[in-house]
């Protein structure tokens, strides 16, 4: 899931000063699940809103997915009756709404950290890149792209002390876990084969992505 | 054609998980109403009609709610599986201090003997008091080295000063050493060599001058963190329940249909009143269930907030639901104790309190009705009652506010007091986040956890709200 994290509530307050109808909205994806951008969230922020300027009007409402523009066209109704959008989505459901609602601004509510799962209830951890060229089957199922502090393809580096990454003792070395995970699959001679330096123009290096599957894009005249 | 099977419910047996006689005894009883499966980890030659007994066993798993458990039960490298209606525990205590004062209580010559006690239940507590005053009254000196008097159970205070008159000698704040190397400093329980004869000196300030008391003494123990033992723990761990639920009735337990016999808390039950509220216990398990709770499928986002915050358990998923995801979560209501922190949590707003009234602004106080909370209906303190301090979430508090209003106060049960968990410690972590969040917004408003218990006085309540 894409996890998000509330920014700080006067930078939310600096991007809304002015206006007088606000619409807090909510998604029901990825940052309800992490806790930060659902239903729930959305209503506190519109009450934290109102006791930080009670002279403002601040509403809220969750979409199913502020990605998609079928979910989107269901509130235009309601954001006619604002001056300005909060958004508590990812980047990716903020740059929609803006794309979809041009006549007035969305403004970000929300940090958006990483792709990654819950180890624990209220515990996020950072889990894929997004490289775009995933080559996870070669390390026993553990990432080196999004877990290794230094991105290494033939790790560990000096920097391992005691199965933890010298960045910081809260992080486990990848490639200590790579080590042992492999052990267990009993596929440890993959470890002795160097992988050359990863190409990088699948990620972000290439510029934005783009997939397209020609077999689902409509003609138009359907 | 008659649904057979949804008509007529077939009772399911009891497992019940415990070796001592009253165990066996509360078996033996039961069986002449259900089939019974009585399991301990340790040997026995006993064999009962009516009771399938499993001995050498070890508790692996248990699923399902209150009528239907699955239970895995291993025994001697084999795993059976059993369906059962209800779990009945018996506890038994790591050290038994009473069975230790009972054991050389009996000696016809005068002896001292010295009990370090600490963290000790009140339930066992009390049967120290009423040991020690037996012991001292057929001549022996009893000495207890106490972390804290107890006489928080019926008549504890009569029981403690009959005790002290008697001539039991209480230590309160006491340091224990051995005179032999250990020096000033304290001694350890590992450092008292065995229960036998040994010197110990006390240090307390509670006596007249520095220099510590000397006792010759004929027995020593040390008894700390009263517990159940190991074995036990493992057989709690697997059930979900918590072992240190401290509530004065014997049969506390956070998963409906699984019952923790445990009397080391608190009201002197005896055994007869025991069996007679678990038959009735038992057979009133699944009947009259009331769930005010549900979820709403066409909103669950299948978090897993509810299921894995749940105190109780009750949360399962697989309710088929026409959603994104073509299934959602379900609160099982013969498990749900209707604590309300489900709907406090799930980040969807996707629970529901059935009938349930919107939370009026300009409430003042938001209690918890286990705390103190409804002692407030005979003051003019405007106040809203939550089944649990858990179930008060940040809207909750959010609706409350009014302009006009710069302080809230949520009164939640006292530490380890919450009959679900810790709603208490999950509000205040709510309430810090909601303060932080006020302090960057420079709102002047604060919002107050006060601890508070149905047995404080009202007017003492009340001048703690005021004056929060």
């Amino acid at each position: 899931m894409i996890v998000g994290e509330l920014k700080d509530l006067s930078d939310i307050m600096g991007m809304i000063k002015g206006y007088n109808r606000i619409l807090v909205v909510g998604c029901g994806g990825c940052v309800t699940v992490c806790q930060t951008g659902g239903a729930q969230e959305a209503e506190i922020l519109a009450g934290l809103l109102v006791m930080g300027n009670p002279d403002v009007k601040v509403n809220s409402l969750t979409v199913s997915r502020q990605c998609e523009w079928e979910f989107l066209d269901q509130i235009s109704s309601v954001i006619k009756e604002h001056e300005v959008i909060v958004s508590i989505a990812c980047g990716i459901g903020v740059q929609a709404m803006n794309e979809h609602f041009k006549d007035l601004q969305t403004v970000p509510a929300l940090n958006t950290q990483f792709l990654g799962m819950p180890v624990e209830h209220g515990v996020f951890v950072e889990r894929c890149q997004a490289c775009g060229d995933c080559i996870l089957h070669l390390t026993g199922g553990i990432c080196p792209v999004a877990r290794c502090s230094k991105n290494l393809m033939n790790g560990p580096c000096g920097g391992s002390q005691g199965g933890k990454c010298e960045i910081s003792k809260e992080i486990d070395c990848v490639w200590q876990l790579i080590y042992d995970r492999l052990k267990d699959l009993n596929q440890l001679d993959r470890l002795l084969a160097i992988q050359p330096p990863k190409d990088w123009s699948y990620s972000r290096d290439g510029g934005p992505r783009k997939m397209t599957r020609e077999d689902l894009i409509l003609d138009g005249q359907e | 054609m008659v649904k057979y099977e949804r008509d007529y419910e077939v009772s399911r047996p009891i497992l019940i998980w415990g070796e001592s006689e009253f165990a066996y005894r509360v078996a033996v009883e039961l069986s002449r109403y259900l089939l019974v499966i009585l399991a301990f980890s340790g040997e026995t030659e006993r064999q009962a009609e009516g009771i399938s007994i499993i001995s050498n066993s070890r508790l692996r798993k248990v699923e399902g709610t209150s009528g239907n458990f699955t239970v895995e039960i291993e025994t001697d490298g084999y795993l059976t599986r059993q369906i059962v209606g209800t779990i009945i525990v018996f506890p038994e205590p790591e050290h038994n201090v009473v069975a230790d004062l009972k054991a050389v209580g009996s000696a016809e010559r005068s002896l001292s003997l010295v009990a370090v006690l600490e963290k000790i239940r009140p339930g066992v507590f009390r049967e120290v008091l009423k040991e020690s005053l037996a012991m001292t009254s057929r001549g022996h000196h009893v000495f207890l080295v106490v972390d804290e008097v107890q006489v928080n159970f019926a008549d504890g205070e009569k029981l403690y000063q009959e005790a002290r008159q008697a001539g039991v000698i209480f230590f309160k704040d006491a340091v224990i050493s051995l005179p032999d190397g250990t020096g000033e400093g304290t001694c350890s329980q590992n450092q008292i060599r065995s229960s036998g004869p040994q010197t110990v000196c006390v240090h307390t300030s509670t006596l007249d001058g520095t220099e510590p008391l000397i006792i010759e003494a004929d027995c020593v123990w040390w008894h700390s963190s009263d517990r159940p033992r190991q074995d036990y723990l493992e057989v709690l761990e697997v059930l979900g329940v918590c072992s240190n639920i401290q509530e004065y009735y014997p049969f506390r337990t956070r998963r409906k249909g699984i019952l923790v016999v445990d009397q080391g808390w608190g009201e002197p039950f005896g055994e007869e009143e025991i069996i007679t509220s678990l038959k009735i216990l038992v057979s009133l398990s699944d009947k009259g269930v009331v769930c005010n709770y549900e979820v709403r499928p066409d909103l669950c986002a299948l978090c897993f907030t509810c299921y894995r915050t749940c105190p109780h358990q009750a949360v399962i998923l697989g309710q088929p639901a026409q959603n994104l995801y073509g299934q959602a979560m379900l609160i099982e209501p013969k498990a749900c104790f209707n604590c309300g922190r489900c709907e406090a949590e799930c980040p969807a707003r996707a629970i529901r309190k059935i009938s349930s009234q919107d939370i009026a602004a300009n409430k003042l106080v938001l209690a918890c009705e286990n705390s103190g909370g409804f002692l407030l209906q005979e003051s003019d303190i405007p106040y809203s009652l939550f089944p649990c301090a858990g179930s008060i979430g940040v809207i909750d508090i959010l609706r409350a506010w009014e302009p006009n209003i710069n302080q809230l106060v949520i009164l939640t049960c006292r530490d380890g007091k919450c009959q679900h968990g810790s709603g208490g410690k999950r509000l205040s972590s709510r309430v810090d986040r909601l303060n932080e969040f006020l302090k960057s917004l420079s709102v002047p408003v604060d919002i107050k956890v006060l601890q508070v218990s149905a047995q404080d006085r009202m007017d003492e309540i009340r001048r703690r709200v005021t004056q929060a």
